[in-house]
């Protein structure tokens, strides 16, 4: 802290700090000063908030349409994105895997195997198709992403394998929820769904104790041929249930607004 | 419209939420919220149509990667992502010279001009641009010019000194008086107005 300034001096600079018109060694001093200081925080989240609202000062501008579109295409129009795993310790496996507790069945051995062989017959099939459309590219990229991620899951043995059941499992939907404990991931391997209704799509949910109040979206989806993969990386214990029902396109709803066509619960495996 | 249609009855809070879990229409919800005055704070500060929607991209794309990292507790959604819309905006003025050269220090304080038009409109936005314009209208003109040049121009204090041609401590006290009479007079539209801003 410089000592050559007083605590009102300090303050002064606190309204060019927000408007970030300091010059650098004023910027230097009071973030020094901030960091021992009890009542420049507080004050400073207020100005923060004045900085905020004065933009409503600038006149309107409609922005251009394209701009919307930018955005959503980088995130990827509406669809989920694979999440990264998440990197854990010896001891956070561990306790993961007894947390997991009784009920998770383990996948059988083979399991890994068939499922990589699929995903590299997959990728082969893929890279053989004359794919020109961009929304089909996304759809198959994100099914690759799944089919991999579940290769990877069925890898540990606490990887439980969790059948669907419901009003469509008996139009011959085979539904599937590969979900690992340990990591929080998992992905819905689902066969056989038809389309959804017009201006409709499918989501997954993941429901904490099977109360449909709590349900988190683990993600969105069309039907399609073959194998559909969504992939989705939400905290998992054996009471966890994974349903989908179906909901307004295309992005789905934050909670459930329809029945659930299938469920599952993690601790039936 | 405000927000998609499922999201409509949402919080900001909420939405953001949901940006975490990587729900795309949660933050086309918040852009519906908020992308039209950020362009237009980027516009205002850019006065370049490109370089605005890469600022306004940028910041709309930082929330979907951060989402997990905003905190309700150290300030609202609105101002999360204005205050990140003026900071970038203020990056490139300063990094694009040549944007500076266009203007003249009057163009940048013109905000008078249009605030009868916009007083009249019934839009929501331009109401809640009126209380702004109209408590900056209240500030001493020395203090208004100081805080628009430093907001609206990207000027450090030092330029402001410069163009204004008085001591930069005298800039300093003019920002800290204008933006304290700022805070104060927009704390007084009350919480009721607040909550509105940031829930629809």
């Amino acid at each position: 802290m410089d000592p050559t300034l007083s605590h009102s001096e300090f303050e002064q600079l606190a309204a060019g700090f927000v408007l970030g018109a300091l010059e650098p060694d004023d910027v230097e001093t009071f973030e020094e000063h901030l960091r021992t200081c009890e009542t420049c925080p507080p004050n400073l989240r207020e100005l923060e908030d004045v900085l905020g609202k004065l933009a409503y000062a600038a006149p309107a501008v409609e922005p251009p349409p394209g701009l919307r579109q930018a955005i959503m295409r980088e995130v990827g129009g509406g669809r989920r994105r694979l999440a990264l795993p998440r990197r854990r310790g010896r001891a956070g496996l561990a306790a993961a895997g007894a947390g997991a507790g009784a009920g998770v069945r383990a996948a059988p051995r083979l399991a890994p195997r068939l499922a990589m062989a699929a995903c590299v017959l997959a990728l082969v099939a893929v890279s053989l198709w004359n794919v020109s459309l961009r929304h089909q590219n996304q759809q198959i990229n994100g099914r690759l992403q799944g089919l991999a991620l579940a290769a990877q899951l069925l890898t540990d043995s606490r990887t439980a394998k969790v059948q669907l059941s419901g009003p469509a499992a008996t139009t011959g939907t085979q539904a599937t929820v590969v979900a690992s404990s340990s990591r929080d991931q998992g992905v819905l391997l689902v066969q056989g769904l038809p389309p959804a209704a017009q201006r409709q799509v499918y989501e997954l949910w993941s429901i904490p104790g099977g109360n449909l109040a709590n349900a988190t979206k683990a993600g969105v989806f069309g039907a399609g041929s073959g194998v559909q993969a969504v992939a989705f990386a939400l905290p998992i214990e054996p009471t966890t249930v994974f349903a989908v029902t179906e909901e307004p396109g295309p992005n789905g709803s934050p909670k459930p607004t329809t029945k659930p066509i299938l469920a599952g619960q993690a601790g039936q495996a | 419209m405000r927000g998609a249609r499922p999201y409509r009855g949402l919080d900001d809070g909420q939405l953001v939420a949901l940006v975490a879990q990587r729900d795309a229409g949660a933050l086309e919800a918040l852009y519906e919220r908020f992308g039209k005055v950020a362009y237009s704070l980027a516009r205002r500060i850019l006065a370049d149509e490109t370089m605005a929607q890469d600022v306004v991209q940028e910041v709309f794309l930082s929330l979907w990667r951060d989402a997990s990292r905003f905190d309700p507790g150290k300030g609202s959604v609105s101002t999360y992502l204005l205050s990140m819309t003026h900071h970038r905006a203020v990056d490139v003025v300063r990094r694009e010279e040549n944007l500076r050269r266009h203007r003249t220090t009057d163009e940048v304080l013109e905000f008078e001009a249009s605030r009868q038009d916009d007083v009249e409109a019934q839009v929501e936005a331009a109401e809640r641009g009126a209380q702004v314009r109209g408590a900056l209208g209240q500030l001493p003109a020395p203090q208004r010019e100081a805080l628009l040049l430093a907001y609206f121009g990207g000027y450090t204090q030092r330029e402001v000194a410069v163009l204004v041609g008085v001591p930069l401590c005298t800039v300093k006290t003019r920002m800290a008086a204008g933006m304290r009479k700022l805070r104060d007079a927009l704390r007084d539209t009350g919480q009721q107005e607040q909550r509105s801003w940031t829930r629809h």
